[in-house]
């Protein structure tokens, strides 16, 4: 398994998750999580036609009440308690945790993101270990991933406050490496593409993982493009020295580049497979 | 596990294969047999080997899956299938696609929208352009116009291919009036350099080089061959910094690039370019004679014949042909190959020309 999705497989996340699933209660969470989905279809605005149908912030006054009583629980008090700040005695603690400052709907609608999501980034993270992803390709993968689950889930990831759900940001801590400024400016890249598709929900996930490809790509210098540069170096000389060699190069040079080429030469077959230099 | 959460690990898996498939062909692994190991998971794989589509192993009570998963790891199967198939046999896989799901999902179903919309491409891209196929793209942009909006993604995505259609079938001016409305709402949209645009002005730049090639005069074949030349000289260098420069979109642009040097007369230029393309190509596609290298070796031939260099061009006549064929061999790029091999071999001296 490559190191990438062994790390984004330990995140505080991912060992909540796994606990949380495991848990005898879960179901009754899921009863939940199912009545939430069902109470923001419900409540989907339908387009104009001929007019973009952008998805708008969705906030529902209540909706733990509304919750509880979707989910055929006799009164408010068995959802609210399993997300406020106190967790005495839960066998599934919340995933926000002690701060009494996250109100019980917030602790849940997070929550209620991050389960969402979950399995499409268990998808990405399958196939990134089957075919032992870099670190460049799990990204675009997983910000395509994250553009297609706001799709599938355009209310959820519209709720306030709209955007990806909160383990987006672990996650980009672990692509980050330690970097601060990247992981955050990651995080930003993950907000960008979940509102690109709430601002035209027909984006595919490769067009919103577009709208932020530059940015990504300049915070990963990937080694590998370093054969792409040489080539597209090699390319654009070959193409100018036929329209006048002293233009660009002077004797020095020439010789100096030969050599260099001559001894790359012989390093590339070896590496191609063709055998060392003669 | 339930089905929202199946079809939510099939996007995220879908999403992760399509990333990998683009790796050049030597390090591209076996995504399509993890494609297909893992769609056999999810519809039943009799009903789908029985449609003649590609060969799924069989599994014993496959987990549903929303439409739009089912759908989405479908397409990849298909596509990833596809690459090893001729252009003119693509549309008959995918038609057999779409009428798979046709049978399976609402006439109005988005997902089978998208899907059609797809078919109708690979027609295009084979060259089998009808009134039908027209009208059909109209009627998708219709649909995508109305339910998503006049300006949204895939109502651009389909103009885009509409336009295509159009310049298939000859209609150039209407091909161009409409893919350079495209590529301005674009551009203010998501800006020049956006992948999003530099498609649609990748493929104005095509329409131009179909002008310049159909112009009775030197003049107007030079001010369409120099508009498609600036555009390329745009938008290649961005390519070439977002995709690498041996990626398919890159080295496109780089062969639309010597196909203007060549009709603007610059001969020595459009060759060098030509030959950079199609190394690139032969790096990205692991020496598989794709369509497109054929079209190099098209204009790299057109290059040697016009520099006066017989025996180089009938050589590229002659690879440019013979993987044409293989692919169209009633197309109009197999036939202006077979005619240049030709014309090349009635020249007198032909004989010693090799």
């Amino acid at each position: 398994m490559p190191s990438i999705t062994r790390r984004l497989d330990a995140t505080h996340t991912a060992q909540w998750y796994r606990g949380a699933r495991g848990s005898e209660s879960w179901g009754e969470r899921q009863r939940c999580y199912d009545a939430l989905a069902a109470i923001l279809d419900e409540r989907r605005v339908p387009a104009q036609p001929y007019e973009r149908a952008a998805q708008p912030t969705v906030q529902v006054p209540g909706i733990l009440t509304e919750v509880a009583h979707r989910a055929h629980f006799s009164s408010r008090e068995p959802v609210y308690k399993r997300w406020r700040a106190r967790q005495a005695g839960r066998q599934v603690p919340r995933w926000a945790g002690p701060d009494s400052v996250i109100a019980p709907a917030a602790a849940f609608i997070g929550e209620a993101k991050i389960v969402a999501f979950w399995p499409y980034r268990a998808g990405v993270l399958d196939v990134a270990a089957a075919f032992d992803m870099t670190v460049t390709e799990t990204l675009a993968a997983y910000l395509r991933s994250l553009a297609a689950w706001a799709r599938d889930h355009l209310a959820l990831a519209a709720y306030l406050p709209p955007g990806p759900p909160a383990c987006v940001i672990e996650d980009m801590e672990v692509f980050g490496a330690g970097d601060g400024t990247r992981a955050a400016c990651l995080a930003r890249s993950c907000a960008v593409v979940v509102m690109s598709v709430l601002a035209d929900p027909s984006m595919t996930p490769l067009g919103a993982f577009n709208v932020v490809r530059d940015e990504v790509s300049e915070l990963y210098p990937d080694p590998e493009q370093i054969a792409d540069r040489v080539g597209y170096s090699l390319a654009e000389l070959s193409d100018r020295l036929m329209h006048g060699v002293e233009r660009l190069v002077d004797a020095d040079q020439a010789s100096w580049l030969l050599a260099a080429v001559n001894e790359l030469q012989g390093m590339l077959a070896a590496g191609a497979g063709h055998g060392g230099p003669p | 596990m339930r089905t929202d959460e199946a079809s939510g690990r099939i996007h995220g898996a879908a999403e992760a294969l399509s990333v990998v498939r683009t790796r050049p062909r030597a390090r591209r692994p076996a995504v399509g047999d993890y494609a297909r190991a893992l769609l056999a998971r999810h519809v039943d794989a009799g009903t789908w080997n029985a449609a003649g589509l590609p060969a799924l192993p069989s599994r014993e009570n496959p987990v549903p899956v929303s439409g739009e998963a089912a759908v989405r790891l479908a397409r990849l199967v298909v596509y990833l299938h596809c690459l090893d198939l001729p252009l003119a046999e693509r549309p008959a896989v995918w038609e057999r696609l779409e009428a798979f799901f046709a049978d399976r999902l609402p006439t109005s179903a988005p997902e089978l929208v998208r899907l059609r919309l797809r078919a109708r491409y690979e027609l295009l891209d084979a060259g089998r352009v009808s009134p039908g196929v027209i009208a059909s793209l109209n009627e998708i942009l219709e649909f995508h116009r109305k339910v998503h909006g006049e300006d949204s993604y895939l109502a651009g995505l389909t103009r885009g291919d509409l336009s295509v259609a159009y310049r298939h079938s000859g209609d150039l001016a209407r091909a161009a009036a409409l893919i350079d409305a495209e590529a301005r709402t674009r551009t203010q949209r998501f800006g020049p350099y956006h992948p999003f645009t530099l498609v649609t002005r990748s493929n104005l730049a095509r329409l131009l080089l179909l002008q310049a090639e159909a112009a009775e005069d030197q003049e107007h074949r030079h001010g369409f061959a120099q508009r498609a030349l600036d555009i390329v000289n745009d938008i290649r260098p961005a390519r070439d910094r977002r995709y690498g420069i041996s990626a398919p979109d890159a080295t496109r642009s780089r062969r639309y690039e010597g196909h203007a040097l060549l009709l603007l007369g610059e001969l020595d230029r459009a060759r060098a370019c030509l030959e950079h393309a199609l190394t690139f190509q032969r790096v990205h596609d692991g020496q598989q004679d794709s369509y497109t290298i054929g079209q190099t070796h098209l204009l790299l031939a057109r290059v040697y014949a016009a520099r006066g260099n017989r025996s180089q061009a009938m050589d590229h006549a002659g690879r440019a042909w013979r993987i044409l064929s293989a692919h169209l061999p009633d197309g109009t790029d197999c036939a202006q190959a077979a005619d240049l091999a030709r014309e090349l071999a009635a020249q007198p001296g032909a004989g010693q020309a090799r």
